[in-house]
């Protein structure tokens, strides 16, 4: 199969030449098929946002190459607008997109700039309002009225507006609290059932990461150092410790009872899992006896 | 023990632009005592914040609907407002924003110059609150150049110069990275118990609220649940219904009792939990 | 890395003219400036040209670094040096080409005008370039606050100079996330004609104004609660204080006046 995005050798040092010079990203390779769900770990400053920043030609690799359906996204430097409407990103903090007065006009602005006809933009505002639940009582609202996690949802729908192949989402669950964080995953999870899309997320919640992604990359001092199924990465506990960054406690609590003898899988990330696993594993020790 | 901060029966609305009053905080009646660490946990638009702002008189209660009393002083009390805010300290949610000075020692220095201390005595309070967060060896940066972790320390020595007996976290931690609120939560922790700084911690992260000894669960602008944290957990249901975490290990094992394990209410670790697992 | 902006442009380096206490350095700074424009013939200007070049040897700045600052005002100076060469008419004429012509008192004047206006620009760079933002901005309230008989609020001025030096980096941040934000919805700045270059700032300057003003309330609240005031009954950690250092440069100071009187009056001949 074909790989949606594939990044080769791909490096960056901010301020070049200079005495402050420092290196976000170090040969940098790995390719994504379409249809993934992505989730991207690493502590600040790890090269995660440089790498985000990259993938949709915000920033230009001083060496290798960001190819988007086998194509170089710098073959035509004039056009990189354009891939900017395939590989939508939408940053962390809504505040620094939100600028209309209205949610409907906001969220118009990224498929105007495509150069869409009106009728076509509304259209597209429209579904990706309602993809994000944002029904039409909201539409006229200034979007400066809205809590948290209603800015956050549409900043997302903005840039879903634009219908990219692939979605790219920085910490989109940060500084929200719980019941608007399950809002914004639920919405993901159900924008990727329906349009069947690449996604990529960059969170720092392991919680978060072990609930939605097939596949986990890991940053660590401007490096790739993993990228594997959640399964293989989450069971580098020991690894992931070292670099600083923690596994969810179910995980944790199953290496301890593996440690004690019970016979259980280590490779357990969800509260669901747990629940099932341990049941069956009492039901099964009753039926020994 | 002494009460730092006292709510009686308080509550208080804010007007909208057509002047119509929502109550944000309702019948808060509440003793917080000289080196306590209290959580006040809740979701956004719970009231946590406003009861924050309360305690150190940004906010004052309605007209003849209860009163805040702070180290003896009811914060209506408007002569002695300074006293207040010099005893209670309040650290907030954004590092770029509270910080006014552009080196790190100066910024310190800024509360006790606002409240005329001596020049000597002001060198020593910062040297020894910048010691106190652990950093010192930066008091000479320019505070754009650190971590939020670090600007929320360098924020954390700004009130501990004032020499508070109590300070508030208004959610100081929610746009840190996880590096940064370790950071600061172990500070946050060494302030309480090396120090006897009375804490009041706001936050909606169940991970934070657990390291309290006591707290203070808010809805809807009113206390709904108070306790040690495994009273408090051990209502797992009533959490979830309101929109809150539990930790995940509580989580399982009340889920487990309803399957024929006998779990006691209000697991919080691991070690809890392999302690009261028997199959 | 944007993080690596430096606030102002102090150069940290220990020496003689760092530790002059900075009301002391701003008022020899204009004393400076005036002595410069007293030149009035070539020798004149020499001479302070070699002090300025020994005063900027004492600070240890390097001299690539206060080449940099020079480089930012070379059109200013090629431009005011043209203006003088082209339409100078006095002295001996040189060349003629129609109405313009070239003289020798003329070019003279250019080669005059460009030195000292760059030795305007060193001298006050040296300024920053030794001097801490804080310490400027106390030494500017210092120095001003005999304002405060005419009710000037001089504490206010300084502090709104620290806040801004603070935000600055901030601000500049702020906007770097910004536009990226809104490149990424396909926000077109690099096309176009005026029109709609100005319109294309508008997604950038909006959240940009909503998040400043977001910031002045908080900051505004922080400082409430840590019992801000304005300048009354406060007082200051950092207290200015002069040392022999300063008198030194006073006495220094002093001595180039003097010369700069005697040649002036002995170079007449090189007068401009």
């Amino acid at each position: 199969m074909l790989s949606i995005l594939r990044v080769e050798n791909l490096c960056f040092t901010y301020g070049e030449g200079t005495p402050f010079a420092q290196k976000a990203l170090d040969n940098i390779n790995f390719s994504i098929e379409a249809g993934e769900m992505i989730g991207v770990i690493g502590h600040t400053g790890s090269g995660k946002s440089t790498l985000l920043q990259h993938l949709n030609g915000l920033l230009r690799p001083q060496s290798g190459k960001v190819l988007f359906n086998e194509m170089d996204i710098w073959e035509k430097p004039k056009e990189i607008r354009n891939i900017r409407f395939k590989i939508g990103i939408c940053f962390q903090y809504p505040e620094h997109q939100l600028f209309e007065d209205t949610v409907f006009k906001d969220v118009a602005f990224g498929p105007t700039n495509m150069g869409l006809n009106e009728t076509e933009v509304k259209k597209r505002t429209r579904i990706a309002l309602n993809s994000v639940g944002l029904g039409m009582d909201f539409w006229a609202k200034s979007p400066f009225d809205l809590s948290g996690g209603e800015k956050r949802r549409v900043a997302i729908a903005g840039v879903i507006a634009m219908d990219p192949d692939i979605l790219i989402l920085d910490e989109p669950t940060a500084g929200l609290d719980p019941r608007g964080r399950d809002e914004i995953l639920a919405l993901l999870k159900s924008y990727r059932k329906d349009h069947n899309k690449t996604i990529i997320i960059a969170s720092h919640s392991m919680e978060d990461v072990a609930n939605f992604a097939d596949r986990v990359m890991v940053f660590n001092k401007s490096k790739l150092v993993m990228f594997d199924s959640v399964l293989n990465v989450f069971s580098k506990a020991e690894q992931l410790s070292e670099i600083g960054l923690d596994i969810p406690q179910v995980t944790q609590l199953f290496i301890r009872l593996k440690e004690k003898g019970y016979n259980i899988s280590k490779n357990i990330f969800t509260v669901e899992d747990a629940i099932k696993a341990l049941i069956s594993l009492k039901e099964g020790g009753m039926n020994d006896a | 023990m002494e009460n730092i901060i006292e709510f009686n029966n308080v509550s208080c609305s804010y007007e909208d632009v057509d002047g119509n009053k929502t109550p944000a905080v309702q019948g808060i009646d509440l003793r917080i005592k000289k080196g306590d660490y209290i959580a006040v946990l809740g979701h956004n638009g719970s009231g946590k914040s406003t009861f924050a702002k309360l305690c150190n008189a940004i906010l004052l209660p309605d007209e003849n609907m209860g009163t805040v009393i702070v180290n003896g002083i009811n914060t209506v009390n408007d002569e002695q407002i300074f006293e207040i805010r010099q005893n209670v300290g309040m650290v907030f949610q954004n590092p770029d924003n509270q910080i006014v000075a552009t080196i790190v020692e100066d910024d310190v220095a800024f509360g006790p110059e606002n409240i005329g201390i001596e020049p000597s005595e002001i060198r020593r309070r910062v040297d020894d609150a910048l010691t106190k967060v652990g950093m010192y060896e930066y008091r000479m940066s320019e505070p754009h150049k650190l971590s939020g972790g670090q600007k929320q320390r360098v924020a954390i020595a700004g009130i501990i110069a004032m020499q508070p007996n109590c300070i508030i976290f208004d959610e100081s931690t929610s746009m840190l990275d996880p590096k940064g609120r370790q950071e600061v939560l172990s500070t946050i922790d060494y302030l309480n118990q090396e120090l006897g700084i009375t804490v009041v911690l706001i936050t909606h992260y169940m991970d934070e609220a657990v390291r309290a000894k006591e707290i203070v669960v808010m809805n809807n602008g009113e206390v709904i649940l108070k306790g040690t944290p495994r009273e408090i957990f051990s209502n797992v249901e009533k959490l979830k219904l309101i929109g809150l975490d539990v930790p995940q290990v509580t989580e399982i094992a009340f889920e487990l009792n309803k399957h024929g394990f006998n779990f006691s209410e209000g697991i919080l670790t691991i070690d809890d939990f392999i302690r009261e697992f028997k199959i | 890395m944007l993080k690596d902006i430096t606030l102002g442009q102090y150069y940290p380096v220990k020496s003689v003219i760092h530790r002059i206490d900075p009301r002391v350095k701003i008022l020899l700074l204009i004393i400076y400036l005036v002595t410069i424009f007293m030149a009035d013939n070539f020798i004149s200007l020499g001479f302070i040209m070699l002090t300025i070049l020994f005063t900027v040897f004492l600070s240890k700045v390097p001299f690539k670094v206060i080449l940099k600052s020079i480089k930012a005002i070379i059109f200013i100076v090629i431009f005011t040096s043209l203006i003088n060469i082209f339409f100078n008419s006095s002295g001996n004429v040189l060349i003629e080409f129609g109405i313009i012509k070239i003289t020798d008192s003329g070019i003279a004047t250019a080669i005059f005008v460009a030195i000292r206006v760059f030795m305007f620009v060193v001298i006050s760079s040296l300024l920053t370039y030794t001097t801490t933002p804080t310490n400027l901005t106390d030494a500017i309230e210092k120095l001003l606050s005999p304002l405060k008989v005419i009710r000037v609020d001089v504490h206010s001025v300084a502090m709104m100079m620290t806040i801004a030096l603070r935000f600055i980096p901030t601000l500049i941040e702020e906007v770097d996330k910004i536009t990226n934000a809104q490149k990424a919805r396909g926000a077109d700045m690099e096309s176009g004609g005026i029109g709609k270059r100005i319109k294309s700032v508008i997604p950038i300057l909006i959240p940009l104004f909503i998040s400043s003003f977001r910031s002045a309330s908080d900051l505004a609240f922080a400082m409430e609660c840590r019992c801000y005031t304005g300048g009354h009954g406060r007082t200051r950690m950092r207290q200015l204080r002069m040392t022999r250092t300063d008198i030194y440069a006073a006495i220094f100071m002093f001595v180039v006046i003097a010369c700069m009187i005697v040649l002036n009056h002995f170079a007449s001949f090189a007068k401009i």
